[in-house]
């Protein structure tokens, strides 16, 4: 293990929630999209993470196979069924019922998620300037 | 001579260092891996490892050989004891990474890792003094 290899650990963890926030705003912006590629309303996306073990020399010791870094494996889509809302002058609206189907995104919910997203990010940053600080540190031994 | 000119101490600062940087490896992992499902978080178990180190050290002689030239060199004839946190139970998605002991953690473990570099510079700046005869 050395101080690069934790470098592109806290890299991938920016990476994975910077992922989060895109798919986040992706969602805030179409909250009120009702047509998309597919058909029906738009719904909402979701980052699937996973963490997967650091690519290691096999003769590094034990602790180094144990370090994992988050990767962001897939974005799914959330099959909650969409959110009917009765406006008979939309032109999406159902013609008979006037109901029209909403995107599933809870725009609070994504509120919450987008701040989850940006405060982990902040962390890794931090993260990362500690091992800036330990790599600067090391270099004054004997100075 | 080495042996009273670099006394053990020096060893067990690098030991420490050593030992700092792999819980710094962890907590870092920890933190990147915060909203990953099913993560558990690790972390060095220092007073273990303390343990184990001073148990090393006072019985130096005792250490692994190699009994050829053509084996190689392990990388540390000893892997430090690593704790795994258990997931909470109200934890929905088995993960068990706690951000703000993380962040405590990497503070505290990153203020004992300078402390123990300025040891170490101490310790090699009397050694200096002491070979300058004394400033001279």
């Amino acid at each position: 293990m050395d101080l690069l290899n934790i470098l592109q650990i806290s890299a991938s963890g920016l990476t994975a929630e910077r992922t989060r926030l895109q798919t986040v705003s992706s969602n805030i912006a179409n909250a009120q999209t009702t047509r998309s590629e597919d058909g029906g309303p738009y719904q909402r996306r979701l980052p699937v993470f996973q963490s997967v073990a650091v690519a290691n020399n096999p003769f590094g010791d034990v602790l180094d196979q144990k370090l994992q870094a988050p990767r962001v494996v897939d974005v799914v889509v959330d099959d909650r069924p969409a959110e009917q809302v009765y406006n008979p002058s939309h032109p999406d609206a159902d013609p008979e019922t006037g109901m029209v189907a909403m995107p599933n995104v809870n725009v609070v919910e994504e509120m919450v998620d987008m701040v989850s997203a940006s405060r982990a990010y902040e962390s890794n940053v931090t993260a990362i300037s500690a091992t800036k600080n330990m790599a600067l540190k090391a270099l004054e031994i004997g100075r | 001579m080495s042996d009273k000119l670099f006394n053990p101490v020096f060893q067990q600062l690098q030991k420490t260092l050593d030992l700092r940087l792999k819980q710094h490896g962890l907590v870092s992992s920890n933190i990147a891996n915060a909203n990953t499902p099913g993560y558990l978080a690790q972390r060095v178990n220092f007073h273990k490892a303390f343990g184990q180190l001073l148990a090393d050290s006072s019985q130096s002689t005792a250490a692994l050989r190699n009994s050829s030239t053509a084996h190689m060199e392990g990388a540390s004839s000893s892997s430090p004891p690593v704790d795994t946190i258990k997931a909470q139970a109200w934890s929905q998605d088995g993960n068990s990474v706690n951000s703000e002991e993380e962040m405590v953690i990497l503070a505290e473990n990153n203020l004992l890792y300078n402390a123990t570099v300025e040891v170490l510079k101490r310790r090699l700046g009397m050694l200096e003094y002491a070979a300058s005869d004394g400033g001279k």
